[in-house]
């Protein structure tokens, strides 16, 4: 079994803005192992959401190769991938968190936990899975809550268990304590160490430095470039 | 939770907005419900009142019948006659089955302000009104007969043996019809001898009724009747009721119309509502595709909310039709220029059906678009999207 999740090479985003270019990131060339823990630093508008979004699928890039590795030891290149195909992929493999938590107010934590099960093909899971979910992020006792009955930090932990419920290969988080006080924040960054223990790879985009700094590795962008690259093997 | 569950509370979150939505799509299937309901029921009173008319063609003198029939109605004397001796040139003519002598006056209570009718007939006629039973008595037994519709019978207080006065004669009841359900529940039957004596009109007819061998060869026939004789007016029924259809059917044509614009105006309702909230939705429907959710899966989505509104307001309509239906029926014959009696609005299981299956399409139509502008929409850019 490889211990390889992600490849990527020479990785560029360019957006267009009229007649002007930019470049989101920049020939990002890289590799990420199973089981990685990964904060992405740097100033705003670095790349580090660009980055993620790269990562999770939900963008393209303009040029470059991605490649991931899947458990059975199969190579994908994701940059070649149809877009009904790249769906399916993202459900099975990519957790995403978010700032804004996203949540849907008119349903209960539990329900929105569920969301990402009701598409089709949505992956098959034991009954009552998502409240075991909810119970491991420590919100057990707030099931039958609507997001507004609810603090940031426990919408944050809703959006977490979400993340989760398809049992994905990968947690991409983008700046998710942006709108969480310190404590708060503390317990999302927790969250994150324990999912990882369990084997989980999290890739976290942050500007907290200090809770950035409880990951293994840590990568700074740049105008879309790489500039340090520490901590990984 | 699954899919369905998911699009209604999706649209619960909006209650007034889904609510009014939902009663524009009933209104325009409770129109359309009554419509079709009431055309079904408007083609089967109309071919019920003329099989009950029993005759194919009526001959009647030269000059309109319509006037004449008002005059009867309103107590005046008839303008032209038939003469009797025509009835056995008909007669010969081909592919004419049965006649019958027609005669009818009628005498005005000047103190009572009130008008009878009298209708001269023989025993030919019984044959046309094959429909007809007698409650009580029989059909003629002398020349000095009566037999009366049960409207007559209850409002004069006349029963089997009792003696009616017209024309300055006596006449003895010999028979009671039951109810008809037309207007011949109104009407006084005599001999047709008699009848024209009194009036002073022997030898004479104000119509012959004619049924034929073969229904398609009905003008054929006409044809040839109008040929026998050349002071005599030759009306098939077929003339008289497609006349009536005909304008029946324009003004159907503009309620049609109508019920269309209604329907539109609700479908294109629905989908600005549904465009509306898709719209309002960008941020979410990006993060539904970023945890997963396929292109087809929020089409779906989408497309389960409009159904649902199109759907529920079918129902709703439907149900709006069926509980007002009288007071849209009295609606309806106001506007009809010509409507036959009984119950017109007809609401059967297939009118339902066809109901519901309109506003079903119409929630499928005016769900795609919203639909597809919703699942093609970008993750991130849906994300960005303050
Ligand atoms: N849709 C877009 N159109 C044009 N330019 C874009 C678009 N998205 C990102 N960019 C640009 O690409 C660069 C990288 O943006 P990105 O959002 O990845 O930065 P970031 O590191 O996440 O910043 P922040 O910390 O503020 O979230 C920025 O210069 C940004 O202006
Ligand atoms: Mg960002």
């Amino acid at each position: 079994m490889t211990k390889e999740l992600f490849t990527l090479e020479g990785i560029t985003r360019i957006y267009k803005r009229g007649n002007e270019e930019i470049k989101g990131v920049d020939g990002l060339t890289l590799k990420i192992d199973k089981g990685e823990y990964i904060s992405i630093l740097g100033p705003s508008g670095a790349g580090k959401t660009t980055f993620l979004n790269m990562l999770g699928c939900i963008d393209s890039p303009t040029s470059g190769k991605l490649i991931f590795y899947p458990d059975n030891g199969e190579m994908i290149e994701l940059t070649r991938m149809k877009e009904n195909k790249l769906d399916e992929f993202r459900r099975e493999n990519i957790g995403f968190v978010f700032a804004d938590f996203f949540l849907l107010h008119s349903l209960t934590a539990t329900e929105n936990v569920e969301l990402p099960l009701i598409f089709s093909s949505g992956k098959k899971v034991e009954d009552g899975y998502s409240k075991k979910v909810l119970e491991m992020v420590g919100l057990g006792h707030r099931l039958t809550h609507k997001p507004l009955q609810l603090s940031g930090g426990e919408m944050q932990r809703v959006a977490v268990a979400r993340s989760m419920v398809n049992q994905p290969k990968v947690l991409l988080a983008d700046e998710p304590t942006a709108n969480l006080d310190t404590g708060n924040s503390e317990v999302i960054f927790n969250l994150f160490e324990e999912l990882n223990s369990m084997g989980m790879t999290v890739v976290v985009a942050t500007h907290a430095e200090e809770l950035a700094k409880r990951a293994r590795r840590i990568i700074f962008l740049q105008d879309g470039k790489i500039v340090e690259d520490k901590g990984g093997k | 939770m699954n899919f369905i569950t998911l699009a209604i509370k999706n649209l619960l979150r909006r209650k007034i907005r889904t609510t009014l939505t939902i009663l524009s799509v009933a209104i325009a299937i409770s129109i359309l419900f009554s419509l079709v309901a009431f055309n079904r029921g408007y083609e089967k009173e109309m071919k019920k009142e003329l099989q009950y008319l029993g005759y194919h063609i009526l001959v009647v003198p030269k000059g309109c019948p319509y006037e004449a029939a008002s005059l009867v109605l309103h107590g005046g004397k008839f303008p032209r006659y038939l003469k009797d001796e025509y009835v056995e040139e008909m007669r010969a003519v081909e592919g004419v089955k049965e006649t019958a002598r027609l005669f009818m006056d009628s005498e005005t209570d000047s103190l009572l302000k009130e008008t009878k009718i009298y209708f001269g007939i023989d025993e030919d006629y019984l044959r046309f009104k094959t429909r007809w039973k007698f409650k009580e008595g029989g059909f003629f037994t002398d020349d000095h007969s009566v037999v009366i519709g049960l409207y007559v019978s209850e409002t004069k207080k006349l029963k089997l043996g009792d003696k009616t006065r017209a024309f300055g004669e006596d006449f003895t009841v010999s028979g009671i019809l039951e109810q008809t359900g037309d207007q011949d529940d109104g009407f006084y039957f005599l001999p047709i001898k008699t009848s024209t004596r009194v009036s002073g009109k022997e030898g004479l007819l104000v119509a012959v009724a004619i049924k034929v061998e073969d229904l398609s060869r009905i003008e054929q026939i006409a044809e040839k009747l109008r040929a026998a004789e050349t002071d005599m007016n030759v009306v098939s029924m077929k003339e008289v009721t497609g006349a009536i259809m005909g304008l029946v059917s324009s003004t159907r044509v503009l309620i049609y119309a109508v019920v269309l614009i209604a329907i539109l105006i609700s479908a294109v309702g629905v989908l600005n509502t549904i465009l509306m909230s898709v719209f309002e939705r960008t941020r979410e429907i990006g993060m539904m595709k970023a945890v997963g959710s396929s292109r087809m899966d929020i089409f779906r989505l989408i497309w389960y909310e409009t159904f649902i509104v199109c759907l529920t307001g079918g129902l709703v309509g439907s149900f709006l039709a069926v509980a007002g239906s009288s007071g849209i029926e009295k609606f309806i014959k106001k506007l009809m220029p010509y409507a036959p009696g009984g119950q017109l609005i007809s609401a059967d299981l297939l009118v339902i059906i066809v109901s519901v299956l309109f506003a079903v399409i119409m929630g499928i139509l005016a769900g795609i678009y919203p639909a597809y502008r919703a699942s093609n929409l970008m993750p991130i850019e849906a994300i960005r999207t303050e």
